[in-house]
């Protein structure tokens, strides 16, 4: 054993670092594509051993790698032969649960579906509901700004978190307490904000303060397909006038659509584009609501329209079954397509934003983009705030098909800021969105703020300790 | 006793559909006696078996892991790429075993 290994076991006994090679292999994966490497694996149980391992790691140039669940999907958790993995899936205690202030103290590695149901039981809910809500953990939703299917409502990540505790990666490996338990706070520059969505490369967060939420008393939900998208926009916009208190408002395309009926044989099943809209409301008007969204679809040429009253009611539809089954039905797709056994395929979900009004230009043009790059590609998205996920799949080991798919996500990355969009609304940029950035700022004449951010990661991280190689794109 | 290259093939054309997404691991009852080890978790198990057909890589971490499942299915059900997760190890342990 090296003696850098030999130190950190010392530093946190041997049960808190793993180095064999099989373990550090299942650590060094990401939910894509990439695959890194690593000396150790450590697992810190308390701030104060997470405080002892970096004030190691700065004294030895050693790089640390923060992870949870590592189901991000842009290469943020990939670390590299030059550093050990911090994973944080031992330090997943709820401290403090307060419905009186809607704020909890929880630890990193607490999963998102765990924190929801602890406080389902009162009636309250943490609303930021990414599609990998049972995987993904406090610290990496923090970290990748994460957002979910009721972002048009609750907006993401940084939308709710009140407070962070962080140990600084400098020499004194410094703790602070960053923000608080109230939601209004001006003391000074926002250091909380800047660490939500800084993907690991800032501090490593080892505790948080989210704001919580009432859940909504009654959910109505009314889905139904549409042939043009002209018209589902029509419908989009008619809702939005409606005054209705929107939750959720979700779009499959209508390629997706059939492909993922034909694969995975949903409850319901129609032609063309699929909107489904959620509803936020109480017991008494539930019904009333009901039959004005339905009315709305009608109205604007909505086909096999199906509606109900509850959440409950809506899963024994299965009103969700075909936008929740974009990712599965791409996999299928994907293995259906392969030519052996031993192959495997690669998913890729694309995560671009435009504003809502642009959404049938962008739908057309990433249309033309996946035809220029044969690139089969399902399509659905947040329609309430502009989100869209093209997702398409590789065949491992197909170098030509990766080089394509590196223009092909550029060609993307482009219509979305043409469009007056962003290149990265949930997921984040990891190693795969670089470019993205520096196109990004370059096409507001702003490049400067990338060089204030590598300013803001030398003042964080001076030795460049801290997953070092992702976010910001190199000079 | 069944053909072990059509057992392989059979487990690996399942499990190398995994996406590495962690949805099947937050149900997975040895996963917390673990302590929350990976290689105690049905994402670890089959990424486990990959790297045994794929690689080679053996040691005693893959036989503690794959003996350890209680092969509960809990996870079965979470997996998105519809893989026989907890049937998959089952089988696995069968091929050790021949
Ligand atoms: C099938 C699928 C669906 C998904 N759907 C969505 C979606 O709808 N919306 C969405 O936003 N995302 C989605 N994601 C992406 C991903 O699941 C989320 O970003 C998730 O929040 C990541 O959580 P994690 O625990 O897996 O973090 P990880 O992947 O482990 O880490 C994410 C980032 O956070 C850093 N990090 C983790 N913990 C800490 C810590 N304690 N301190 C400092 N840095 C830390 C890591 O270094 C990394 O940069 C999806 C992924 C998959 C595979
Ligand atoms: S079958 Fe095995 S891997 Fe799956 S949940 Fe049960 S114990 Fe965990
Ligand atoms: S849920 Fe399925 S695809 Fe996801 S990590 Fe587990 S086995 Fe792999």
């Amino acid at each position: 054993m090296s003696d850098i290994l030999k130190d950190l076991v010392k530093i946190l006994g041997n049960d808190k670092v793993a180095v064999d090679p099989l373990t550090i292999k299942l650590y060094s994966k990401n939910a894509v594509y990439y695959e890194g490497n690593a000396l150790a694996v450590v697992f810190p149980e308390t701030t104060d051993d997470v405080r002892r391992v970096v004030k190691y790691a700065y004294q030895n140039n050693l790089k640390i790698y923060p992870q949870g669940s590592a189901s991000e999907i842009v290469g943020s958790t990939t670390p590299r032969k030059d550093g050990i993995v911090m994973n944080f899936m031992r330090m997943r205690k709820v401290k403090e649960v307060s419905y009186v202030d809607s704020y909890v103290v929880v630890e990193p590695g607490v999963r998102l579906i765990e924190l929801n149901n602890i406080l389902s039981r009162n009636g309250y809910m943490f609303p930021i509901d990414p599609a990998s809500v049972k995987s993904a953990t406090v610290g990496g939703a923090v970290n990748s700004g994460s957002g979910g299917m009721m972002g048009a409502k609750y907006g993401t990540m940084k939308d709710w978190v009140l407070g962070l505790e962080v140990v600084l990666p400098d020499e004194e490996a410094t703790v602070l307490k960053l923000g608080g338990k109230t939601t209004k706070n001006r003391e000074g520059y926002d250091l909380v904000r800047l660490i939500v969505g800084s993907e690991g490369t800032l501090a490593l967060v080892t505790e948080a303060i989210l704001r919580i939420t009432l859940a909504p008393e009654r959910v109505v939900t009314v889905t139904g397909f549409f042939r043009e998208l002209e018209d589902l926009m029509r419908c989009v916009v008619e809702i939005k006038k409606s005054k209705l208190d929107v939750l959720i408002m979700e779009f499959v395309d209508d390629v997706t659509a059939k492909i993922t009926i034909d694969t995975i044989k949903p409850k319901i099943a129609g032609e063309g584009h699929l909107l489904i809209t959620s509803v936020s409301t109480v017991d008494e008007a539930a019904s009333r609501v009901k039959d004005k969204l339905v009315d709305l679809y009608a109205g604007s040429g909505a086909t096999n329209v199906v509606a109900a009253e509850s959440m409950g009611e809506a899963e024994a539809l299965g009103i969700f079954e075909i936008r929740r089954n974009l990712y599965p039905a791409t996999i299928k797709m994907a293995s259906l397509s392969l030519r052996d056994d031993e192959e495997k395929p690669y998913i890729f979900v694309e995560d671009i934003s435009v504003p809502p009004s642009r959404l049938i230009e962008a739908v057309k043009r990433l249309r033309e983009i996946s035809e220029k790059y044969d690139f089969p590609m399902t399509l659905g998205g947040h329609v309430g705030d502009g989100n869209l996920h093209p997702v398409v799949w590789i065949r491992e080991g197909d170098k030509d098909k990766m080089e394509q798919f590196n223009n092909f996500v550029l060609d993307i990355m482009r219509m979305a800021i043409e469009l007056g969009g962003v290149i990265s609304s949930e997921h984040g940029v990891g190693k795969v969105k670089k470019d993205g950035l520096v196109l990004s700022f370059k096409a507001r004449n702003s490049i400067k703020a990338l060089s204030i951010m590598r300013q803001i990661k030398r003042i964080f991280d001076p030795k460049n300790i801290l997953n070092p190689d992702k976010m910001l794109p190199s000079v | 006793m069944r053909d072990l290259t059509d057992l392989r093939r059979e487990i690996l054309r399942d499990v190398l559909k995994c996406s590495y997404c962690a949805m099947c691991e937050w149900v997975c009852p040895t996963l917390d006696v673990g302590n929350g080890n990976r290689i105690y978790g049905p994402r670890g198990r089959i990424n486990l078996i990959v790297s045994y057909f794929r690689e080679g890589s053996e040691n005693g971490v893959l036989k503690e892991s794959i003996y350890t499942c209680l092969i509960c299915m809990a996870c079965t059900q979470q997996c998105p790429a519809g893989i026989n997760i907890a049937e998959d190890i089952r089988k696995f342990r069968t091929f050790l075993t021949q």
